[in-house]
């Protein structure tokens, strides 16, 4: 079915905090195929961050093996093949927004392969243009988080990672964002996995909705989204997004009413 | 979309003139103080030991040249003094941020060494080193030294836990992120202490010239003989130019400031 460009294999992930042991991931696999969409939903506490964290090699698994393209995360981050979006836009305050959409270009040295869209082309494809002398702080919270996206696509990222990153925005620029984020992955054709607290969002976006279940953090579900793409505000409204919705509603919360049974 | 507000990009004059008018209470409040004082002085209400505004005046007007004579090697000591402490604090601070795991070792020997009063140190400094300019200046760069050190230590390690995040992803390597994160970002920090260290500066200066430093020459010289010999209004005007050289130099650093770091700092602690 899928020709597995990330393979999640039977990962653990116990952060110590102090004497006390946290299992944030517990015995996950999960296969992406090249060009998917995959969105992670579940409670607070499951582990979802963690799972996005290891993908990017910023943590590492305790048991368990990852890879991203037939290497290591370890490898791909090095390459310079993850584009991250976090859920604050950590935009570079002293630098102009061009500045900060060069940033990972200036970090790579040459050492890594531009993205097909210079940063002054990027800008205009997150609706920016005209903007690239600003300063971050003269921006509102959806502009700067603008600014983040076209900073992740600034090197051609083989997997984009997005870590709820239009959770702080308002219902209107988030599903403005939505949408731009889907014409751009289309565009890029890279794999993505995005970290959502919202259902509607997750069926929006994604051909599959993984559900995971907090603590121990497990994947208790995964949900196909067979929707057409491109998909539009209109779609939402209809019969079929609401099923998808339904099913990834039962996954989350069903979960919880067989436990208590 | 939203519409950002175009703040119009800071000029220099134009922060300045934002910066007077800014001051314009407080050089009305001293301005009435000093009125005050004038007229409790001419009416006997102060000791004899404290000079009218007037007599200070008149005491500026009539030994302008002396007191130049004595204040220029003490500004010129305090300079390089802090010119001394400002790179050897920031060497120092560099190297604290590559090597974080000697930070605290250094943080603490560096409070240690800096509790030492510097008025006790002194007279020992001078005997060490002579009655030269190299003591005026080495208690200059002592007392200038730990705020910026300080400073530069607050600020290296005071990035944003966003932004590492972010650092990490991109693989920067230790000395980019130093260059494009670490240094940039401790900049209100590093500013904080060199500020503090600029007015230190001057007093080092002057508290080493008190226990011989510098010759015969030096503000501090100026400022113990007109004590001893008990010349009032020269004694205040001596004070008075001690406190105008600490704010000067403040006030110096502070518009390098200006033009440095022209980004607000609250953006970076609301995660930007």
């Amino acid at each position: 079915m899928h020709d597995d460009h990330v393979v999640v294999d039977h990962v653990t992930k116990r952060f110590t905090l102090k004497r006390d042991h946290v299992i944030a991931l517990d015995d996950v696999s999960l296969s992406l195929g090249r060009g998917e969409f995959v969105a992670l939903i579940g409670p607070s506490g499951c582990g979802k961050s963690t799972l996005l964290r290891l993908l990017a090699d910023v943590v590492a698994p305790t048991n368990g093996t990852i890879s991203v393209g037939g290497r290591s995360p370890e490898a791909a981050r090095k390459d310079h093949r993850i584009g991250f979006v976090f859920q604050d836009p950590t935009l570079l305050p002293w630098r102009t927004v061009l500045d900060n959409v060069r940033l990972p270009i200036q970090i790579a040295r040459g050492r890594a392969e531009r993205g097909a869209s210079t940063p002054t082309e990027l800008l205009a494809l997150v609706g920016l243009q005209g903007f690239e002398q600003a300063h971050p702080g003269q921006l509102s919270g959806g502009m700067r988080q603008r600014v983040a996206i076209a900073r992740a696509l600034a090197l051609t990222p083989e997997l984009l990672l997005l870590d709820e990153p239009f959770g702080a925005l308002d219902e209107i620029s988030r599903q403005q964002l939505n949408l731009e984020m889907l014409r751009i992955w289309a565009e890029t054709g890279t794999t993505a996995v995005l970290v959502t607290h919202s259902i509607a969002e997750a069926v929006l976006m994604a051909d599959r909705v993984v559900v995971l279940s907090a603590r121990p953090g497990r994947i208790t579900d995964i949900i196909d989204v067979d929707l057409p793409r491109p998909r539009t505000l209109e779609a939402m409204q209809t019969q079929e997004f609401f099923q998808v919705e339904n099913a990834v509603r039962r996954a989350l919360f069903g979960g919880q009413a067989q436990v208590a049974s | 979309m939203t519409v950002a507000v175009q703040r119009p990009r800071l000029s220099l004059v134009g922060s300045l003139g934002r910066g007077v008018s800014r001051w314009v209470p407080a050089l009305a409040l001293i301005a009435a103080l000093i009125a005050l004082w004038e007229w409790a002085a001419t009416r006997g209400h102060l000791p004899i030991s404290v000079a009218a505004p007037s007599e200070i005046r008149e005491e500026f007007a009539a030994n302008r040249d002396t007191l130049w004579f004595h204040t220029a090697p003490t500004m010129a000591a305090a300079l390089k003094g802090y010119l001394v402490a400002a790179a050897a604090a920031l060497g120092l601070g560099i190297f604290v941020a590559l090597r974080p795991r000697v930070a605290g070792t250094v943080y603490s020997t560096a409070a240690i060494v800096s509790s030492i009063p510097l008025v006790a140190l002194t007279p020992v400094l001078v005997l060490w080193l002579d009655r030269g300019d190299t003591v005026r200046m080495t208690v200059a760069a002592l007392a200038g030294f730990f705020p910026i050190l300080v400073g530069c230590i607050q600020g290296f390690t005071s990035t944003n836990v966003g932004h590492q995040e972010l650092f990490a992803v991109m693989s920067a390597r230790g000395w980019q992120q130093f260059l494009h994160l670490a240094m940039p970002s401790s900049m209100p920090f590093v500013f904080a202490g060199l500020k503090a260290a600029a007015a230190s500066a001057i007093l080092g200066s002057i508290i080493a010239e008190w226990s011989g430093g510098g010759g015969t020459r030096g503000l501090g010289q100026m400022m113990t003989n007109a004590l001893f010999g008990f010349n009032v209004p020269q004694t205040w005007l001596t004070i008075l130019t001690a406190a105008a050289l600490s704010v000067g130099a403040y006030g110096i650093v502070a518009i390098i400031e200006r033009v440095v770091v022209r980004w607000d700092h609250d953006h970076v602690e609301a995660g930007l």
